[in-house]
Formats: C-alpha cells, structure tokens, sequence
C-alpha cells in the first residue's frame, strides 16, 4: 500500500506541476507581449507597411511562443524581433506596392481611412524587407551595426551593405 | 554619409513609424495552444494510471505470495528494464544480420571531440551554398550563392559531410554579400549515401528550423544543394537520430522522403548563380546557374573595381517565363590592373527595362586572397 500512496501522490504532484508550468507560460507570454507590443508593431510597419503590420506581428509572436526553444530564451525582445523580421520577409514584398496600386484606383470613397504618408511609402518601396530593418534598428532604434546585425542574425558587414544599398535606393529622398 | 542625410534618414523612418497602427491584442490562441499541449498531456497521465492499476493489480498477489515488503517496486522496474535491454539486444541483432544501411548511421552519432586534433587530416576543397538577398527582387525570395573554400577534413570523411559541416560551423566567418539561414545550434551528425540518395543526420535543433517559412526552406535549399553537391541526380533524406523527420520548422514540413533540388526553387531568387563561386578565380570565366525570368533571358554584367562595367553579355536560360532553366556564360577575363570584378547576373523587368533580382558575386583572385581553413570530423571510424 505505501507503493500505491507514493505513486499517486507523484502522480499528484507531477500533475499540479504541469499546471504551474502551463500558467506561468500563459501569464509570461502575455507579459512579454504586453511589453514589446507598441514597439514591434512600429517595427513590423516599418518592415511591411501599416496595413499589415498587426498580423506580422499577431503571426511572429505566436510561432515565437509556440517554437520549442522560446522556454530558454534569455533575450526574448531581440527573439522576438527576428520572428517579426522572419514572418516580414514571408511576406511577399509585393504587398505593400500592391496596396499601393489598390489605394490608387480605389475612389476616395472606399480609400482606407487609416492615415498614410504615400511620400514615405513610396519612398521605402523599392528597399527590400532586410534594406528596411537595417535602416530601422540603426535610424530608428538607435543601435549599433553589432546589435542591429545582432538583432536581424547577419554579419555586421551585411549590415552596412543593407544600408549602403537602401541609400542608394533612397538617393532622390536624401537629396 | 553626410550629417544631412543622417537627419534625413532619422526622419524618414520617424515618419514610416508615425503610421503605426494600434498594436493588436494579445494572440488568444497562444493559450489554445498552450491548452491543447497540457490536453496532450491528459491521454499520458490516462494511460500512466491505467498502467498503475495493472502494475497494482499484478504486483499486489506478487507482494501477498512474498510475504509483502517494499522492495517490489524496484524489483518490479528492474524487470522492466532488463526487457527493455532484451528487446533492443535483438532489434540490434536482426539489423546486424539484414543488409542495410542503418548501422554506419547508429555508429557515428557522436564523434569523439578529442581525436580532432590528433587525427590525420587533408585539406579538402568543398563548395558550399549560401544565400544572397537580391537587389531589385521582384519576390523578396532570396538568391542561392557558392562559396568554394578548403576544410582540414579527415581523408575517411565524404566531401558532402566536409561541406555541410563547414556550412553549420557556429564559427563560420562569411564575406559580405552572402549569409547562412542555418541557426548555430543546428549541426550535422553523420552523411551516408546509397545510390543517388544522400542521408543527412541533423541534430535536434534541425527540427526546430529557421524560424519562419521562407527562412525554413532557404535553409533546406543550403543543405540540399551543399550534399548534393558533385553528386548526380542526388536527393537528399534527412533524419535526426535516425530516424525520419516528419515534422520540420515552423510549418512542420513533411521531410519523411527524399528531396532533390528542385524541391524548393520556388521559394528562390528568379536568378540563382552556382559559377563562379565566391573566392575561386577562372579564365576564361564561366558563370552558370539557373533561372526562371522572363522569355528566359539572362544578362551577365561584370564590374570593376572602380564600378564600370567590362563586360555585358546576354544569354537564354534552357526554360523561362514559369519554368526553371540552366545558363551559362563564357567570356575572357579583361586585362586589368586591379583583379577584382563583381559578376551581376539579372533578367530585365519587362515592365520598365531595370535589372531585376541582381545576384552579384565577387570575383577574386589572386594570392593574396585567403579564406578560413575548418577542421571537420569524419562520419565514421
């Protein structure tokens, strides 16, 4: 009978483990998101425009939380802004041109009413999803090239390769 | 970079930022998620209580029939593992005795870190595939790019199993204009080939992938073409431990088969360049590929250092316009007084005429060019 009485309660205990485990990942998750959402959204508009940027950032947090290493991250804010950097790349870059396109011949009275700077976006169309995030993480949030290369997971040098090519993009803006 | 263009960057992305919408709430399904893996749970802790009962059911005579006492239990799982090790004993057995492949796999699951430096090695030379992002990319895809380079390898070790671990070396030193999706933690363990497949072994943290669809199959497309490379008509198995991967990155990708190079060229640059390869001279200078652009013609630009353009050409790919075809460039190398030239490999957008998914390759020669030997440890004994 002593078996029986040890065996239920590590079944009991492994149990309440399981809960504790499964709450506390539910509550950190929320907290992490709560914390870095303002900003990974700015980020990801950025990245992929202000039409998308919600789900960007909707479906980068949720392959975060659900990636079997997100329980050992130790910088969860740079983590999570490589899934928004990775989910913003699958994205087809054509979206934001065609979005464009769609504002274009839409009449203005089914134009979206979210305010937008076309000057802007037009601007940063021809850049790629990568040319974007390097001239975010250095212009916008002040880092430098070790951490912005840090943060996209590429050499320093391809980092200043993003931003001499995004210059180059951006030469009629720059003059 | 001037202090003006500075500030006008800054303004720039102030403004792109400005246009942020509210963040959106908090992805609920994360807790359906999280539900859903604590329910997987529920059929376990079922089936742990029922084995519970059958243990209590079958050892409760055992203990009345011994007189009782509280070394059953132990007893009990002693016989447990003692038939455990008898089923495995024989599965063993019966693999040594039929003819396959399966025991190189099972004996070279971890190296011996120590006999790296001791062992005998020679310098190999291995090309390896790694990515580009595209200027001008019409898809966003990114470009598959070779780099050829020597490895200290072990004269047992096969040249494929060099290469990939060169390519998951976390001490890889790139040059700029070519990047690696393959995450540090993510090693290869063991190459095999029979007939025209190659089996790569991968770690556990392979399974986990490279955090994102394009970012997943950019790194498949990495290994499959670095083992296939030299190979003929090679597709690629991978396994972790083993056994086969039926789940693989962030959308969980059925890799349980085979697959060769043409398995993911659609999440791939329009032009993609496997000559000349990063670091290895030639003349005359030939650059090949493949591509899928427009009526299939590709154009071939080399620059020199001082940013003029040497040579233009032009070719037709053997497909185009929605299918994959191979070209190929031969041109002299112009005399020049600095060897160094940059290939740019494009199609020309037929909607406004611009270079479109430029893959540009650095030509270097010469001796002063050096690239980063790495020691690698062979499959097998």
């Amino acid at each position: 009978m002593s078996f029986f009485c040890m065996a239920v309660t590590q079944s009991q205990a492994r149990l309440r483990l399981n809960v504790m485990i499964t709450a506390t990942g539910v509550m950190d998750n929320e907290q992490v998101y709560r914390s870095y959402a303002v900003e990974l959204t700015r980020y990801a508009t950025g990245l992929v425009g202000p039409f998308d940027a919600a789900d960007v950032v909707t479906d980068a947090c949720l392959k975060a939380f659900s990636a079997r290493r997100w329980p050992e991250v130790s910088n969860r804010r740079a983590y999570l802004y490589r899934a928004v950097l990775s989910v913003a790349t699958d994205h087809h870059r054509s979206t934001l041109s065609r979005r464009l396109r769609e504002m274009k011949v839409a009449s203005p009275e089914t134009a979206p009413q979210q305010d937008v700077d076309l000057d802007v976006l037009r601007a940063v169309e021809r850049l790629s999803v990568q040319q974007r995030a390097a001239v975010l993480l250095t212009y916008w949030a002040d880092l430098p090239g070790e951490a912005v290369a840090d943060r996209m997971g590429i050499s320093t040098g391809a980092v200043k390769r993003h931003l001499a090519r995004a210059r180059k993009h951006l030469e009629e803006w720059l003059s | 970079m001037s202090r003006s263009d500075d500030r006008k960057m800054k303004e720039l992305v102030d403004r792109l930022v400005a246009m942020s919408p509210e963040p959106p709430p908090f992805p609920e399904e994360v807790s359906v998620t999280q539900r859903e893996e604590s329910s997987k749970m529920r059929p376990i802790l079922v089936f742990a209580g029922a084995a519970l009962v059958v243990l209590l059911a079958a050892g409760i005579p055992l203990l009345l029939a011994r007189g009782g006492g509280d070394v059953e239990p132990v007893a009990t799982t002693t016989s447990t593992v003692a038939s455990t090790v008898t089923t495995v004993s024989e599965a063993t057995s019966t693999t040594g005795a039929a003819p396959t492949t399966t025991s190189p796999v099972v004996t070279t699951t971890q190296p011996a870190p120590t006999t790296t430096t001791e062992a005998a090695t020679e310098t190999r030379g291995v090309v390896v595939f790694f990515m580009q992002a595209p200027e001008n990319s019409f898809t966003g895809n990114p470009a598959l790019v070779a780099l050829a380079t020597t490895v200290q390898a072990s004269p047992e070790a096969s040249d494929a199993l060099a290469a990939l671990q060169m390519l998951t070396t976390d001490e890889l030193f790139l040059p700029d204009g070519i990047e690696t999706m393959i995450p540090d933690p993510v090693d290869v363990v063991s190459v095999t080939r029979e007939d025209q497949v190659v089996t790569v072994d991968m770690n556990e943290a392979f399974l986990d992938g490279a955090g994102g669809l394009l970012a997943d199959m950019t790194m498949l497309n990495q290994l499959i073409f670095t083992a296939g490379e030299g190979v003929e008509i090679a597709e690629v198995l991978f396994t972790v431990g083993g056994q086969p991967v039926t789940a693989f990155g962030s959308e969980g990708l059925d890799l349980s088969q085979p697959v060769g190079r043409d398995a993911f060229l659609d999440q791939l640059n329009s032009v993609n360049v496997d000559a000349p390869v990063f670091g290895m001279p030639g003349d005359p200078l030939v650059v090949t590929g493949f591509a899928n652009v427009f009526e299939a013609t590709v154009s071939l630009e080399l620059i020199d250092d001082a940013g003029e353009v040497v040579v233009e050409d032009f070719t037709t790919a053997t497909c185009g316009t929605g299918c994959w075809g191979a070209f190929r460039f031969e041109t002299g190398l112009p005399d020049l007084d600095n060897p160094l030239l940059t290939a740019r490999v494009f199609w020309h957008s037929a909607e406004d005429g611009s270079p479109s998914d430029v893959v540009s390759v650095p030509i270097l020669w010469g001796d002063d060019v050096q690239w980063p030997d790495y020691t690698v440890q062979p499959s097998t004994p």
